[in-house]
């Protein structure tokens, strides 16, 4: 196969693939993560990256049924001050053995962040966080762009290379353009 | 005076007549063929084929594009190809005339015709081809810029196609052979 022929059925699947990106790139976020913060005096975070506004919720619950944790939903510099100062200003706390938030950033980077809850940071827990993350993620988006774009060079390199070849090419067999008799020949037995 | 045998040879395949453009619509996509009628078969001499009819419904316009990227097309030089080149082409299909079981030619409405051919496979499996015998676009141009109807260029073009085919068609094939009038 030409070329320039591959070039244009790359480009329109590599521009579908861009396109599927983008789209999931707007559609929430959906998962559920399980992870146990260690015995001592540690705290698990998680980070969220959007271009378009950011809107956490979710829930969790704690393996255990006195067992308790301390969530935070922080901006960045709240957990700059949190991480580096021991700081706890967040735009959402809870402290349980179950909770629930659903919080709207004014930033495009979010932090979930669970602790200890008071006298069990002698014990490791286990802790199920189901989370939904509104915003527009910049990886998809930025991957799907790319995506995009090659896409497009693809098929207008495709079809440049294809006029290329078709000038360089032999010209090709004219076919007959009307119904036709060969010489006027009859077959045998034929009036 | 005396005659003196020079040996025996064979008779070679000739070809009678052509129909530029037969397009099936079947499998991945329609397939355009070239009708090329000999003294002894049909050969049907593919010409283009497309996988529209899977890429477009899955993929829309994107498969659309596709399609016509990987459209096959060949260019086919009847005047000088001998027909036991073309029947060699595993592309093309070869229908001998004592295998055709029925030939038909309707016309619909709106003027295209079709072609219906039922013939018999060397295991005994019946096996049917239709198509329309669609008028080549480069023909098409020529009539409507010579300023004929768009209905009496398919007209034209349906008698003269009948009329080939009554005259290179063996009377065996023409025995069943239902004509469009």
């Amino acid at each position: 196969m030409k070329k320039s022929k591959v070039l244009i059925m790359v480009g329109p699947i590599l521009i579908l693939i861009g396109i599927g990106l983008i789209a999931g790139a707007m559609l929430p976020a959906e998962n559920t993560e399980t992870f146990t913060i260690p015995d001592g005096p540690y705290y698990y975070a998680f980070e969220s990256t959007t271009i378009l506004g950011l809107r956490l919720e979710g829930e969790f619950e704690v393996d255990g049924v006195l067992e308790t944790v301390t969530l935070y939903v922080m901006t960045p510099d709240q957990y700059d001050a949190y991480a580096n100062f021991g700081e706890t200003v967040a735009e959402y706390t809870v402290e349980g053995n179950s909770g629930s938030f659903d919080v709207s950033l004014d930033t495009t980077k979010g932090y979930i962040v669970f602790e200890h809850g008071f006298l069990w940071s002698l014990f490791s827990q286990d802790v199920t966080l189901t989370y939904t993350i509104h915003g527009t993620a910049v990886t998809y988006l930025a991957g799907g762009i790319a995506l995009l774009a090659i896409g497009v060079v693809l098929i207008v390199y495709g079809v440049m290379l294809g006029k290329k070849e078709a000038a360089m090419a032999p010209p090709q067999q004219q076919p007959p353009a009307d119904v036709m008799m060969f010489d006027q020949q009859k077959p045998p037995g034929n009036p | 005076m005396a005659v003196w045998f020079l040996g025996i040879g064979i008779v070679e395949e000739r070809k009678i007549a052509l129909i530029p453009r037969l397009t099936v619509t079947a499998g991945l996509g329609p397939k355009d063929y070239g009708v090329l009628l000999t003294d002894q078969r049909f050969i049907l001499v593919m010409e283009k084929s497309s996988k529209s009819n899977v890429l477009v419904p899955a993929l829309g316009l994107v498969g659309a594009l596709i399609a016509e990227a990987a459209a096959t097309e060949r260019g086919v030089d009847y005047m000088s190809a001998r027909p036991e080149q073309l029947a060699c082409d595993e592309s093309n299909l070869c229908i001998p005339y004592s295998s055709v079981q029925r030939l038909r030619l309707k016309r619909h409405y709106g003027g295209s015709l079709e072609m219906r051919l039922e013939h018999v496979l060397p295991d005994g499996k019946k096996k049917k081809i239709v198509g329309f015998l669609t008028i080549p676009d480069q023909l098409m141009e020529q009539k409507k810029a010579s300023g004929m109807k768009f209905k009496d260029i398919l007209e034209d073009y349906a008698r003269r196609t009948q009329d080939v085919l009554r005259k290179a068609l063996p009377p065996g094939v023409q025995q069943h052979t239902e004509w469009f009038e």
